[in-house]
């Protein structure tokens, strides 16, 4: 997104590139040049339209529609090796390219070699808000020893007392 | 909420707008350029609302 002051004379200091990035985990606002909130993985290579890949955790899976066989190679050079590169981009601006492959087998098995995927921490879990007490709830204490505590009439808190 | 605001050295009185195919999503201040989300709009990782899907609004 591009914020634009229409009011400032200078055009070239009037915009700036601005991204909202949906993490696993986060979002943020940052400048669109910023480096990756995460290491982000992308997949390239001639045999990557087979192969989807998580850009968080860098887990690749093939695309649903594509069922290789051995036999039915639809890799570019058709051994049954689908060739392709695995590029981590990672907040500290280091790229580590990383070659990986997926063999298939005569018995049709899958065998790949791959980077093993980032293990990403789950999200915190919403705070549990419990229900507010029903409209004209009054509390109140009874019993031998009630008299030594209080009790808030409204939220049932009970407190020594003083 | 996240919200964003831009550095801006300013002579004037400014009006900030908001332009691109996600703006949608968000409001901006004309008078101080602070982004936020619409009060429509709940980011979910698992449910990208960015046009091409990837995450990442522009």
């Amino acid at each position: 997104m591009t914020v634009i002051d229409t009011e400032n004379p200078d055009a070239g200091a009037a915009t700036s590139d601005v991204e909202f990035r949906v993490t696993p985990n986060d979002q943020v606002f940052v400048s669109a040049d910023a480096a990756p909130v995460l290491t982000e993985f992308s997949i390239s290579g001639p045999d990557t339209a087979m192969f989807d890949i998580n850009i968080y955790t860098g887990e690749v899976t093939l695309k649903d529609w594509f069922a290789p066989a051995d036999g039915d190679n639809w890799d570019e050079d058709e051994n049954g090796v689908y060739d392709f590169t695995i590029t981590a981009n990672a907040p500290d601006g280091s790229i580590t390219e990383t070659p990986a492959s997926l063999t298939i087998t005569a018995e049709g098995e899958y065998i790949f070699d791959v980077p093993d995927p980032i293990v990403l921490p789950e999200p915190e879990p919403e705070p549990v808000i419990p229900d507010p007490v029903p409209f004209g709830t009054v509390f109140s204490l009874s019993g031998d020893d009630a008299v030594v505590f209080a009790i808030d009439e409204t939220t049932g808190a009970v407190t020594l007392n003083d | 909420m996240p919200k964003y605001k831009t550095d801006w050295v300013v002579n004037q009185v400014p009006n900030f707008t908001l332009q691109g195919p996600d703006a949608f999503l968000f409001e901006i201040d004309p008078a101080t350029g602070e982004i936020t989300l619409k009060d429509w709009f709940t980011p979910d990782f698992n449910d990208a609302w960015d046009v091409n899907e990837d995450n990442t609004t522009s």
